[in-house]
Order: C-alpha cells, then sequence, then structure tokens
C-alpha cells in the first residue's frame, strides 16, 4: 500500500492549504464547425477553405458507441455538438461537480491537416479560438496549446506567442504520431514548453500509422485498449533519447492513457537499460527514475480491476503519491464521475492529492 | 424512471450502478446477440435492453441485471401495477 513518507506529507502546494475541492486535468471543447475558426485565419486561409470545402480533419478510424464519442445527454439543448457550447459545458460539468479549474484539451487534429501551412494557420486559430469562446468566457478554464508537430519550428513559434497568456497551462501533443516524440525531429517543441516552463500534454488519439503495434485491428474496443501501447512507446522515447537530460525541468502529463501499465514498463527498461546502455549514454540515471521525475498521469480512463485494492497495489509500485491527477474527459462517453470514479479505498491525503493538490502543482495552478 | 413497452411498463431507479449515469438519458431497444466467432451478428431482445448514456453499460430492463457479470451489477428495479389509467409504482 503507498506509504506516506515524510517527503510526501509536504502539501504539494508550498505550504498552501488549498481551499480548492476538484480540477479536471481533461476536457474537450471543440469548434461547432470550421466556420468557427474563420474569424482567426487570413484571407487567403478563409478563400482557401471556403473554395475547397475544407472541414475539421477526424483522425478517427472506427465508428465510436456514440455520435462524437460522446456521451448521449452531452448535446446542448441549442443544438450545437457536445463540447462546442461553453455555456452548457459550464453547467452540465463546471456547476455541476464543482470544479475549480479545468484543463481544456481541444481534439482538433492540426498535425493530421496534410497540407503543413494550413496546418500551421490553423494550430494559431485553434488557440485563439480557445482563448476568446473559452477562457474569457469562464475563469475556471485553462487552455491547452494546440500546435502542428510536422513542423516543430513553427509549434515552438506558436507556443512561444501563446504562452505568454498564463490561461495556458500546457502543450498538447496526441499519443499516436507518425514518429515517437523523443526523436531529435520533434525537440524544438519540448526546448519551447521548457523555456515557457510549461509541461506537454500527451493525449490519447492521433494517427499516422497503423493504431497497434501489430497493424490494423477490427474494433474500437481494440483500438480504444491498445491506446496505452502508444503511451508505452512515447515515454521509452522520451526517456532514451535523453529529452530529460538536455531539458532538466521539461514534464510531460499522460492524458488518457491509463497507469496500470506503467510498473511494468519501468521493470522492463531499467533491465533492459543495464545491458544496453551504450545506445544512450546520456542517461546517467536509471530509466524509471526519469519517469517517475518527469511524468505524471491523469486518472481517466479509469482502471477498474474487480478488487480496487488492486489500484493500490499499483500506485504502491509506482511510488509517488503525486503521480496521478483526476480528469473526467467531459463530454466522451468514457466520462469519469468525480464523485464515483475513483474507488473508496483511495481516500484520505491521497484522494485529496489525486483531486486536487497534484494538478495544482504540475500546472501550476495556485499561482493563476 | 419509468418505461412503456406497448402495454408493459417498467419502473427502475434512474441511477447506473458503475458510475451513477443518469439512465433515463440512455436508450432503451436491443442488442446484439451472442454467437459464434465470425458468424453473422443478429440484433434481438428488441425493447427489452437498457443502454447507459455514459459507458454503454447494458442492462435486462426487466430484472435490472447488467448483460455482463449480472450476478455483480444491477440496477434497482420497482414492482409495477397497472390499475385502469393509473400506473402505481411501488417504491418502499
Amino acid at each position: 500500500m503507498v506509504e506516506a513518507t515524510a517527503e510526501s506529507e509536504a502539501p504539494a502546494t508550498n505550504g498552501r492549504k488549498s481551499d480548492f475541492t476538484l480540477i479536471d486535468a481533461d476536457v474537450h471543447n471543440y469548434p461547432d464547425s470550421i466556420d468557427e475558426l474563420l474569424p482567426y485565419l487570413s484571407r487567403r486561409w478563409q478563400a482557401y477553405v471556403g473554395q475547397s470545402g475544407f472541414t475539421i480533419p477526424s483522425v478517427s478510424i472506427y465508428p465510436k458507441l456514440y455520435a462524437q464519442a460522446a456521451r448521449r445527454d452531452a448535446w446542448p439543448p441549442n443544438g450545437r455538438k457536445p463540447g462546442a457550447d461553453a455555456g452548457f459545458a459550464r453547467e452540465q460539468l463546471l456547476d455541476r461537480w464543482d470544479i475549480d479549474f479545468a484543463v481544456l484539451n481541444p481534439l482538433v487534429a492540426v498535425s493530421a491537416v496534410r497540407n503543413i501551412d494550413l496546418a500551421n494557420a490553423l494550430q494559431r486559430a485553434v488557440n485563439e479560438w480557445t482563448r476568446e469562446a473559452w477562457l474569457d468566457a469562464d475563469s475556471r478554464w485553462r487552455g491547452s496549446i494546440v500546435v502542428n508537430v510536422q513542423d516543430a519550428d513553427a509549434a515552438a513559434a506558436e507556443i512561444e506567442r501563446v504562452a505568454a497568456d498564463r490561461r495556458f497551462v500546457q502543450v498538447l501533443l496526441l499519443v499516436r504520431s507518425y514518429a515517437p516524440y523523443g526523436r531529435r525531429e520533434f525537440r524544438p517543441i519540448f526546448r519551447a514548453a521548457a523555456a515557457a516552463d510549461l509541461p506537454v500534454g500527451i493525449h490519447f488519439g492521433g494517427g499516422g500509422n497503423p493504431i497497434t503495434a501489430s497493424g490494423w485491428p477490427s474494433y474500437y474496443i481494440e483500438d480504444h485498449t491498445g491506446m496505452s501501447q502508444a503511451f508505452e512507446a512515447q515515454v521509452v522515447s522520451l526517456v532514451c533519447e535523453g529529452v530529460f537530460e538536455e531539458l532538466p525541468s521539461a514534464r510531460v502529463a499522460l492524458i488518457e492513457g491509463g497507469f496500470a501499465w506503467l510498473p511494468a514498463l519501468m521493470w522492463r527498461l531499467d533491465k533492459n537499460f543495464r545491458g544496453l546502455r551504450g545506445e544512450v549514454p546520456w542517461l546517467r540515471k536509471l530509466p524509471s527514475e526519469y519517469i517517475l521525475d518527469h511524468f505524471r498521469a491523469t486518472t481517466q480512463p479509469m482502471e477498474e480491476p474487480s478488487n480496487p485494492r488492486h489500484l493500490l497495489a499499483i500506485l504502491d509500485m509506482i511510488g509517488r503519491e503525486d503521480f496521478l491527477m483526476f480528469a473526467t474527459d467531459y463530454p466522451h462517453w468514457d466520462f469519469d464521475a468525480p464523485d464515483r470514479a475513483l474507488p473508496r479505498v483511495i481516500n484520505g491525503a491521497l484522494r485529496q492529492r489525486i483531486l486536487v493538490d497534484n494538478a495544482m502543482a504540475f500546472y501550476g495552478l495556485e499561482d493563476s | 424512471m419509468v418505461v412503456r413497452r406497448g402495454g408493459r411498463f417498467f419502473a427502475l431507479r434512474d441511477v447506473c450502478p458503475h458510475q451513477g449515469a443518469p439512465l433515463s438519458a440512455g436508450k432503451v431497444d436491443g442488442t446484439a446477440l451472442p454467437c459464434r466467432p465470425g458468424e453473422e451478428i443478429s440484433y434481438g431482445r428488441l425493447g427489452e435492453i437498457l443502454t447507459c448514456p455514459w459507458h454503454g453499460w447494458q442492462f435486462d430492463l426487466a430484472t435490472g441485471r447488467a448483460l455482463i457479470e449480472p450476478e455483480r451489477f444491477r440496477v434497482r428495479v420497482y414492482p409495477v401495477q397497472v390499475a385502469g389509467r393509473r400506473v402505481i409504482v411501488q417504491m418502499d
């Protein structure tokens, strides 16, 4: 079971007792259509979008459980799409659950737009839209900076531009990339995030390759369950390529990827490192030490073992009480309810850390 | 929540036993019937199955039992009587 150590008993918020009750580390906001991004595009791209009939790309291959992958009760009464109405999201999520801050992760797949110049224009448009349509609408929203990973220099410039608004609390990447993010071509993104003192959030989804390490499966249940493979690949890549040696302040959130797989991955990677260190001699610590120092994970979709105490055993293997951050994934169908998703065996100070303190510290929300 | 299917009424607690979703926002329809691997899948038990609006858990409308692990998960169901034009749900 997770033991409270002297160090872990220290409040995560620098000694300040938090008055907050719940932070939601993963919420999705969507433009209702490409039309809502047009005001944030130049005349050239407005004309291009209008002439070509371009629509917001989806990287979803498999039909989901429900339309828009949304809870059936998340469709706003005014006819907009789930996650496309800031007022309805405020009522159904923030007010309903008394949430103090919620991190918005817009899943507009700009990196799937192969016209690289349009993708660069769209990243800027999405970020400006998030700022005006959401962050300005309610002070509880926090934003994530959407970037085009196909052009890492342009992405870095966008991070630098947007990060001046401290309501943006992370850089958002999708876990299914065309190559793992530790590779040097992506380093400008991590450098820019570190320079802005922003974490990088790696979120469920994306495309660019067959969606499992063994190719294309038949079913959405395989797609959804297999997402953790992609998270494992990103963790291994970021550690082995030395991102955290070059950028000691870099921090990464694993969002919607689960966490029960992490102990096994750490054991396997550490074991291999003993013999294969010569490939990656810039690593000066065990791979698991980089993982525990630099990564955090969100809870949703909460792993639900038949015996809930097994979750405590997993957390004990991970060994950090500040590792998990609660998330709902609103408005998606696999939403985790704040009052029900964490089993009761997760209680006391650990529960408070997962629901509030860990995300407050990771995203620096106490400074906002 | 009360569901009417033809002349029959069903009364169930409007709370999913998994994470508390409002089941009344879900749907009453059928389910994919069990079959052999690769066999054509047919849809049946029309009107007998309640599907949760969040995670898609399915329940037998008449018993409240989940289709998966029915011994572990059930929605509370209440006896219903129809007396003339009145529907009486016994909730004690």
